[in-house]
C-alpha cells in the first residue's frame, strides 16, 4: 500500500456565508487538531479528499502537506460531514497521530463467505455493527476486519465482538457481548405480515392524562 | 393502519416543513434505502402501500426496516359543514418527512433485488426520491 498524500492550505474563511462560498470553489473547510497540537483551521479540495476516502483513509495514516510548511504531518481522518440529500463533502476533520501512543480508531467490518444457514434458506445475515472500535499503534491500524459468515450456523447463530480475529497489537474497544453479526431466522409471522400490519382503521389511541383530562373540560 | 397506541393531546397544530431532515438521513440498519426528496406529510395509508411493495418483492428474504412513523394526527371537518365550531375530528395520521429522510431501509438481498423493492415502494409515495446505499457498504459485483 503506497502512503496516501493530502495538499491542505491554512483557512482564514469562517463564518457560515463566506465558508459556503469556499465551498463553491471546490474547496471545503477542514479542522487539524490532536493531542499535543492546538487545533488549526485548513481547507483542501473536496475531490482529493473523496479519492482518499474511496482508499481508507479512516483507517491509513495520510501525509498532510499544510501551505508553507517543510515537514508533512501524519493524520487520519476522524470525521466526514456530508450533505444529507447530495452527500458531497460539507467538512472534514483530521486528527494528528503520535506515533508511538496507542489511539482509538473505528474500522470497517466486511463480510466474507456464505452462511451455511443462509444457502438452506433459513435465515437472512443482519449485519449488526459496520464498524469495531479497536485501539493500537498508528502503524498497526487494520483497513477492515473480516468476519467469515461461514461459522454463522443455526448452532452459532450470533457473532460476537469478542470473537472477531484481531491483528496482533489490536486491542477491542467494544464490549466483547456485543453482536456483529445476527442470524434472523426467516418466521411463519414475516410470511403472514402481508396481511397483517396493525390495528384496523378508525381506532382511536389512547390520550394519556393530561390531554384527557383538558378533553372533558371543553 | 398504523397509528400511536396512546397520545397526549389528541389533535395538533399543523407546523411548518422547513429544512432538511436533521437526523434519520443516512442508512442505519439495512444496506440500502428509500431517501426522500421532497418535504411532505406521508400518510399511514401510503406508508402501508410501500411496506407492502416492499414485503411482497421480498417475499421470505431479506429484512426491512421503516424508519419513519405515523404519528401526527390530521383532523378533517365533515362535508358541507359550516366553518367554526372547533377543530374536526381526527381523520388520518402522517409521517412528516423532510428532504434527507430515509423512509425505508433493505438488507440481506440481492442489489438488483433491494433496488427493485425500493423502486415499487417509491411509486406508492407523494414525493420524489433516490436510492441510497450505507456508506463504506463493500457491493459484491
Amino acid at each position: 500500500m503506497s502512503a496516501l498524500t493530502l495538499k491542505a492550505e491554512p483557512r482564514t474563511v469562517t463564518g457560515r456565508r463566506r465558508v459556503r462560498r469556499l465551498r463553491r470553489t471546490g474547496l471545503i473547510p477542514a479542522v487539524l487538531y490532536g493531542p499535543e497540537v492546538s487545533p488549526r483551521n485548513l481547507q483542501v479540495r473536496a475531490q482529493d479528499v473523496e479519492r482518499l476516502l474511496r482508499r481508507g483513509a479512516t483507517t491509513q495514516l495520510v501525509d498532510l502537506t499544510i501551505d508553507g510548511e517543510p515537514q508533512p504531518v501524519k493524520v487520519l481522518i476522524r470525521e466526514v460531514q456530508r450533505h444529507p440529500v447530495r452527500h458531497d463533502l460539507l467538512h472534514v476533520d483530521f486528527v494528528q497521530v503520535s506515533m508511538t501512543e496507542k489511539l482509538e480508531v473505528e474500522v470497517p467490518i466486511v463480510l466474507v463467505g456464505e452462511s451455511p444457514a443462509v444457502a438452506s434458506g433459513l435465515g437472512t445475515v443482519n449485519q449488526v455493527l459496520d464498524t469495531v472500535a479497536v485501539q493500537c499503534l498508528p502503524t498497526d491500524i487494520p483497513a477492515h476486519i473480516e468476519v467469515d459468515l461461514s461459522q454463522l450456523t443455526a448452532e452459532h447463530d450470533v457473532i460476537r465482538a469478542g470473537e472477531l480475529a484481531l491483528p496482533a497489537g489490536v486491542d477491542l474497544l467494544e464490549e466483547p457481548d456485543a453482536a456483529v453479526v445476527v442470524l434472523e431466522y426467516v418466521t411463519e409471522e414475516a410470511e403472514e405480515e402481508e396481511e397483517a400490519a396493525v390495528t384496523e382503521e378508525g381506532a382511536e389511541p389512547e390520550v394519556i392524562a393530561r390531554g384527557k383530562a383538558e378533553e372533558e373540560e371543553e | 393502519m398504523l397509528m400511536p397506541k396512546r397520545v397526549k393531546y389528541r389533535k395538533q397544530q399543523r407546523g411548518r416543513l422547513k429544512g432538511m431532515a436533521a437526523r434519520g438521513n443516512y442508512v442505519a440498519f439495512g444496506e440500502y434505502g428509500l431517501q426522500a426528496l421532497e418535504p411532505a406529510w406521508v400518510t399511514a395509508r401510503q406508508l402501508e402501500a410501500a411496506r407492502r411493495a416492499i414485503v411482497r418483492h421480498l417475499r421470505r428474504g431479506g429484512k426491512y426496516w421503516m424508519r419513519v412513523f405515523p404519528d401526527k394526527p390530521v383532523t378533517k371537518k365533515p362535508a358541507e359543514t359550516r366553518m367554526g365550531s372547533g377543530k374536526g375530528n381526527v381523520d388520518h395520521w402522517v409521517a412528516v418527512v423532510k428532504p434527507g429522510r430515509v423512509i425505508f431501509e433493505i438488507a440481506g438481498v440481492r442489489k438488483e433485488q433491494a433496488l427493485e423493492a425500493l423502486r415499487l415502494a417509491s411509486h406508492k409515495l407523494p414525493i420524489r426520491t433516490q436510492i441510497i446505499k450505507r456508506e463504506g457498504l463493500v457491493e459484491e459485483e
